[in-house]
């Protein structure tokens, strides 16, 4: 998910690295059929972009999801929720 | 509904956009495992790193196997 967020912002005149992008993400484990699956994954974004930038790094995260091949890989079987902080320096 | 039987936290980091690195910190473990492109994804992306890490889809097919 990071990768392809940078690549979004990017491709956005935002700068990504190094650490300017950074992603809690955690995964959530059950056995709803006595056999572990990963059921969810929820991503929180930290990003800091520059003065002004909060709009394009907002529409970048609403779309990425869709040219992140991870997350196209596991569509269908994992549930992914993406939440976000949003700093400008 | 029931409690999870385990839930695995994550960090992740972009260290260095041109060379597509990026660090993961799993909770209760010091080293990060690396994520860069290299072979068919470095070719389909259209870069050059200068070091080369396996994919996060190389770490799908990993977990998969292991």
């Amino acid at each position: 998910m990071v990768g392809t967020l940078s690549g979004a912002l990017e491709a956005r005149k935002i700068p990504t690295s190094p650490d300017k992008v950074m992603a809690k993400v955690q995964g959530t484990i059950e056995a709803p059929e006595g056999v572990l699956k990963i059921t969810k994954i929820s991503c929180h974004y930290e990003l800091k972009v520059p003065a002004g930038k909060s709009e394009a790094a907002e529409r970048a995260l609403n779309v990425f999801e869709k040219g992140c091949p991870v997350a196209q890989t596991l569509k269908g079987c994992i549930q992914f929720t993406h939440t976000w902080e949003i700093e400008e320096y | 509904m029931s409690e999870p039987i385990a839930l695995t936290r994550i960090t992740v980091i972009q260290k260095d956009t041109p060379n597509k690195i990026r660090e993961a910190y799993i909770d209760g473990f010091s080293e990060p495992l690396l994520f860069g492109v290299h072979g068919g994804v470095k070719q389909f992306y259209g870069v050059n790193p200068e070091v080369e890490y396996p994919s996060t889809l190389d770490h799908i097919v990993s977990a998969a196997g292991g």
